[in-house]
């Protein structure tokens, strides 16, 4: 497609850049590189100590120490065998005693897709629990939540860099103009949480407990929401887009070079995801929800390079793919059409949006992959980006 | 060629020699590199960085975070040709979501006269025009801003826009057309952009 060639604009936006002095930055450019060496290091130790206070207190997981939230799928329960809560009770009766035990490496039958023949217990969307999180990438950003049964409704219109909605779906954290701010759904005005955010590399990730937020300040780190204190991750985990597993006990995130890496949320380092090699030669450059447990992660499959900064790539694309985080396989879904959106919501539920011959179709699976629903997504929805899924 | 004989030729020789007699540990070969890049590239970063933000003072506070950022992954860059796309990309990244968007210029046209550097012949006409365009691109959001830098400065394609932005080329094709929308409408001599937004490449 050709057309009037903008040279009037070229020509004017270089003679404005003619403008700026030339300025000799290597000295404070090195000097501000010596800054953020001397933080990595100091926050590392920091980091390290206040990780092991709160595992050591139990605090970590006193949020969830109540009944679990089920999925109230019509019919239709998450299935008992769904390891989320296994794993969550586990750490709960360890964690006053001794480090988390990596889940992974114990639990070699992970439940996986039984095939392309499942049957939904239900066709109707108004069977799908909580809400869906969409974002008008055209109209810079504009979140949008369906609840099944009622018409989608915008949340947010005020226009961010980056958006995370909490697990219970009735807040919303969103960067604008360097500030992270949060606010609820159901309205209100929204409130300031962290002044100077980087948010490019890092969306607001709410902890599940919905307590505090895992941001990009000058370097990624833990928000306690309440109290506004940061506490930076150690410096050992080299990262970005990092996104928290359900249970609270891991962090998956991007590394550089378009990787992923798996950490506990105490760990001084992560261990990186292995590359198992997409057959068109895509890599799963940035994480977008984890399950329950840290097995799982739904990622945006990107073409590979070497560029070392590829992990910041579409930042904004959907998951459209779910990649095992001890193998690096991709895990086959029982989905006809082309995946374009999948997440998981905190208790490891999984929501695949795909479309063939032009329909927009919704899939929710519980933990152990049983389908639980399959439905026609509304059509008010088209040219939207899925989010979330939240109860 | 001798060591003296090298240090008449060009830094990039210098560089190689250095390099190839081993008389530098690895710190010090990384840290000419790095002293090489930015001297060499900086001016062409400030150049982008002070369309983004309309000001000296931002626009090398803007350079030197991605620079300083460049340093600190200097170790992890495969060759020293990627630190320019990365420092890119970091500053484009901290352009759109950390930085505050100015406020629109200030200064009144004339202000700057002493400054300019255009081609035109009657300067002060080359000087409006240049403060009136700087205050449209101020007015414009910082992803908008972003696009038209990467598009019609840097020449990039939307597909190399998008990567660059991390949004999809949906979201470059969308906000690069309301940017030029609202330049048209702020810049009477860019009138002639009609339609130019839907020729992308």
């Amino acid at each position: 497609m050709t057309g009037p060639d903008p040279d009037p604009l070229r020509a004017e936006l270089r003679e404005l850049a003619d403008s700026v002095a030339a300025t000799d930055l290597y000295e404070r450019s090195l000097a501000r590189s010596r800054r953020l060496g001397r933080r990595e290091a100091a926050v590392g130790t920091a980091a390290a100590v206040v990780a092991l206070a709160l595992l050591g207190s139990g605090l970590w997981q006193l949020p969830r120490s109540g009944p679990q939230p089920v999925a109230p799928v019509a019919g239709a329960p998450p299935a008992p065998s769904a390891p989320a809560p296994a794993v969550s009770q586990r750490m709960n009766s360890s964690a006053t005693t001794k480090p988390v035990t990596p889940p992974r490496a114990s639990r070699p039958d992970r439940p996986r897709p039984a095939g392309s023949t499942s049957t939904p217990r239900s066709t109707s969307i108004a069977d799908l629990p909580g809400h869906i999180f969409y974002a008008d990438t055209g109209d810079d950003g504009r979140l949008v939540r369906l609840t099944p049964g009622d018409q989608p409704e915008t949340v947010l219109s005020k226009p961010y860099a980056t958006v995370g909605v909490s697990p219970d779906g009735t807040r919303v954290a969103y960067v604008a103009d360097g500030s992270l701010m949060v606010t609820d759904t159901g309205g209100g005005e929204p409130q300031q949480a962290y002044a100077g955010t980087a948010s490019a590399a890092q969306a607001p990730a709410w902890s599940p407990d919905g307590t505090r937020l895992l941001i990009d300040a000058t370097e990624p780190g833990v928000l306690d929401v309440a109290t506004g204190a940061l506490t930076p991750l150690p410096s050992g985990l080299d990262g970005q887009h990092f996104r928290w597993s359900g249970d609270g006990s891991t962090l998956v995130y991007a590394t550089a070079g378009c990787g992923l890496g798996v950490a506990e949320t105490n760990a001084q380092t992560g261990t990186p995801v292995p590359d198992s090699g997409d057959p068109a030669g895509r890599a799963a450059c940035r994480p977008v929800s984890v399950d329950a447990t840290g097995d799982l992660v739904t990622v945006h499959l990107a073409p590979g390079t070497s560029d070392p900064a590829g992990a910041t790539d579409s930042a904004a694309a959907p998951a459209d793919a779910v990649l095992d985080t001890v193998t690096g396989d991709i895990v086959d879904l029982p989905v006809s059409g082309r995946i374009i959106g999948a997440v998981f919501d905190p208790a490891g539920n999984l929501l695949v949006r795909s479309v063939k011959d032009g329909k927009r179709r919704l899939s929710l699976f519980a933990p152990d992959f049983t389908l639980l629903l399959r439905a026609r997504e509304p059509a008010a929805l088209e040219g939207l980006s899925l989010v979330a899924y939240t109860r | 060629m001798s060591t003296d004989a090298a240090l008449d030729q060009p830094l990039y020789a210098h560089q190689s020699l250095r390099t190839a007699i081993g008389q530098l540990g690895m710190d010090d070969a990384r840290d000419c590199a790095y002293a090489d890049f930015v001297r060499e590239r900086s001016h062409a970063l400030l150049r982008s960085a002070f369309l983004l933000t309309g000001d000296q003072h931002l626009a090398e506070d803007l350079v030197q975070e991605a620079l300083a950022r460049t340093h600190r992954a200097w170790s992890r860059l495969e060759k020293p040709s990627n630190a320019e796309a990365y420092a890119r990309k970091v500053m484009y990244h901290a352009q759109v979501s950390l930085w505050r968007r100015p406020k629109v210029a200030e200064s009144l046209p004339g202000d700057d006269l002493e400054r300019h550097g255009g081609s035109t012949d009657d300067p002060a006409e080359a000087a409006v025009r240049r403060i009136t365009l700087q205050r449209a691109l101020l007015s414009l959001s910082p992803k908008q801003r972003a696009v038209i830098v990467l598009r019609y400065f840097e020449d990039h394609t939307e597909v190399e826009a998008a990567q660059m932005l991390g949004v999809s080329v949906s979201t470059v094709k969308t906000q690069c057309g309301r940017a030029l929308d609202r330049l048209r409408t702020l810049v009477p001599d860019l009138r002639v952009l009609a339609d130019v937004h839907e020729a992308g490449r």
